[in-house]
């Protein structure tokens, strides 16, 4: 096994715990949820627009960039495992949320 | 590069096969049962999940659905056919249709705030037109009768061809198993278990094809030098080729399969409203990964001067030739097997759910209103669980899908524009958008077919959006938006939150 592999797997395995925690969360929290059937009437519209361009540009870079150095190749993989990493903090983020009050 | 190397794995037998496409069905069965328990106690519950998705499985949901079973396939063969250009068509236009929604998601959920279809707000936005509704009816049923035909030829394919078991037997035991699962749990079973799927296509993915590089000798450098040697426009992003070749067209037909689909807009109607934007928002940033990870895998074909004859004579098998004969351990092969059973599960489940809400909505309680719940309730699964056995007969019977392909595209097309007009422009009228959609597909299918799918899609968006506009603008009416949130009051009985 080469060091790059080793090092996927280790990334792999935190970001999926992570992720099972959130799910976790998640399923708690939606049987919760359901049960109080409360509703949240105040929050903010977050602004999409910057976000939407930031990240179109970000992934024709970066397909753009695995044309100029090998390296690359492996941003994909990367950004997969921070995908996975980034669903499995939406849990938690909607929890810190909840706690804060502030959507 | 050496393509002697390049040897079929062993010990891929159908027992393995069947073992992964029912033990990841009981899997989700064993889950559907717990929703079924906890979470489902009405039609609302099972086709709206309560409007308490919340971040987490809202955004794991979406990526899933939109993962289909031949996108990850397509990645690695768009890579293979166009290099690097055609990896960047393919990906750049596919995340940005999901974060397209999210402005009309806004005006939809904030407007109509107990919807449940794209329909019922068409049939409310042109004052009960059966015309407006029934067009936008049929474009639905038939999107996700493509979705579900597609995913469901997907993973006979490539469970036919990766393990010796015949593709009629993985149909049937496709549609058994997925339509077992999500009829108990509707669409809370249908996100929980994409959410599960999202990790499937994205870190089991990755390892797959850093493992993959890692059995090249030489890793991504061999691979890098060999694809420049043999043409270095393949490591370029602006070959016009590949955007004139599919590019372009591709980029307004997802536009065109997200926006003109329940499959999406059930979601938004299902997410707590507070988390919309962030769920499609994040949905479409955090898709694109995906494809390019697995577009690396086209990339390695590319080295290895693959030729179509080599893959079975369809390009889409690059990926899974690949990862079966680079020779990696017998668990690696498995593991990408399941990521395309998880892509093909999660789309299947999340058309299915789509299914249940037209069913619900457009059809029983708009033309049956007296339906009692109970009743409700039992159509509303059982014509489900029927769109499924359809699917698996027509993709059985070895038709050809052309004509499916080309009347949801037909219908897809025409009503993108229209539709998005109807819920950001006050004077889109049910004329307008009625003769639009219809004059769009007598004339624009027409023109595809004497001057290629370019001609064809340009026309159709031009003439559907033309006579909407020219509609509005000599009639003076103006819809009054607030009359959606009237129209929606208790649609199932349950207060909206």
């Amino acid at each position: 096994m080469s060091g790059l592999f080793i090092f996927f797997l280790i990334i792999g395995a935190v970001a999926t715990i992570l992720y099972a925690a959130g799910y976790a969360t998640g399923i708690k929290q939606s049987f919760t949820d359901v049960e109080e059937d409360k509703e949240i009437t105040e929050y903010k519209d977050s602004a999409y627009t910057v976000t939407i361009a930031l990240a179109v540009i970000a992934s024709a870079v970066i397909i753009a960039l695995v044309g100029v150095n090998p390296i690359f190749v492996y941003a994909g993989p990367i950004l997969a495992v921070v995908t996975t990493f980034m669903v499995g903090f939406a849990f938690f983020y909607e929890r810190m949320m909840r706690a804060s009050g502030n959507y | 590069m050496d393509k002697s190397v390049l040897v079929a794995s062993e010990g891929l037998t159908a027992g393995l096969g069947f073992s992964l496409m029912i033990g990841f069905g009981l899997l989700f069965l064993i889950l559907a049962f717990i929703i079924k328990h906890g979470l489902i106690k009405s039609t609302h519950d099972f086709i709206i999940s309560n409007r308490k998705v919340g971040l987490g499985f809202g955004v794991g949901a979406v990526i899933s659905v939109w993962t289909w079973a031949m996108a990850v396939m397509m990645s690695s063969a768009m890579t293979y056919q166009w290099g690097l250009s055609g990896l960047f068509w393919f990906v750049v236009p596919n995340g940005f249709a999901i974060m397209a929604m999210v402005p009309l998601a806004r005006i939809l959920r904030r407007k109509m705030p107990e919807g449940y279809t794209i329909s019922q707000f068409a049939h409310t936005r042109f004052g009960g037109s059966k015309a407006a509704s029934i067009v936008v009816t049929i474009a639905m049923i038939f999107g996700i009768l493509l979705e579900t035909l597609i995913n469901i030829k997907g993973t006979s394919v490539v469970m036919s061809t990766v393990f010796p078991i015949d593709w009629q037997t993985v149909v049937i035991l496709t549609v058994v198993v997925v339509m077992t699962y999500v009829f108990f749990g509707g669409l809370w079973t249908s996100v929980m278990t994409g959410t599960f799927n999202t990790w499937m296509i994205t870190t089991p993915a990755a390892i797959v094809v850093v493992a993959v590089y890692a059995h090249i000798s030489g890793g991504a450098t061999a691979v890098f030098e060999a694809v420049r040697a043999a043409d270095p426009t393949n490591l370029s992003v602006f070959e016009a080729d590949a955007a004139a070749g599919f590019g372009i067209t591709l980029a307004f037909g997802l536009l065109a399969a997200v926006v003109a689909d329940q499959t999406f807009w059930q979601k938004v109607w299902a997410v707590r409203k507070e988390q919309v934007t962030r769920t499609f928002l994040w949905g479409g940033a955090l898709f694109y990964p995906i494809p390019i990870c697995l577009g690396m895998l086209g990339l390695a074909g590319l080295a290895f001067g693959l030729t179509p004859e080599e893959l079975g004579g369809d390009i889409v098998a690059v990926g899974p030739y690949m990862v079966s004969h680079i020779g990696l351990p017998l668990i690696l092969i498995l593991t990408y097997v399941l990521v395309i059973l998880a892509a093909c599960y999660s789309t299947i489940d999340g058309a299915a759910s789509a299914l249940s809400s037209i069913i619900a909505i457009d059809i029983v309680k708009r033309f049956a209103t007296g339906t009692r719940e109970k009743t409700l309730f039992y159509i509303t699964r059982f014509g489900m669980i029927l769109g499924g056995v359809i699917s698996g007969i027509i993709v059985l019977s070895g038709v050809d899908f052309t004509t499916l392909v080309l009347t949801t595209y037909a219908l897809k097309t025409s009503i993108l524009l229209p539709l998005i007009l109807a819920i950001v422009w006050r004077r889109t009228n049910t004329a307008g958008f009625v003769l639009g959609i219809v004059l769009a597909i007598v004339i624009g299918m027409p023109l595809r077919h004497l001057y290629g799918e370019m001609v064809g899609t340009f026309s159709i968006l031009a003439i559907s959006a033309g006579i909407v506009v020219i509609a509005g603008l000599f009639s003076r009416e103006e819809f009054d938006m607030d009359k959606l949130l009237e129209a929606h009051k208790d649609e199932l009985a349950h207060k909206a939150t």
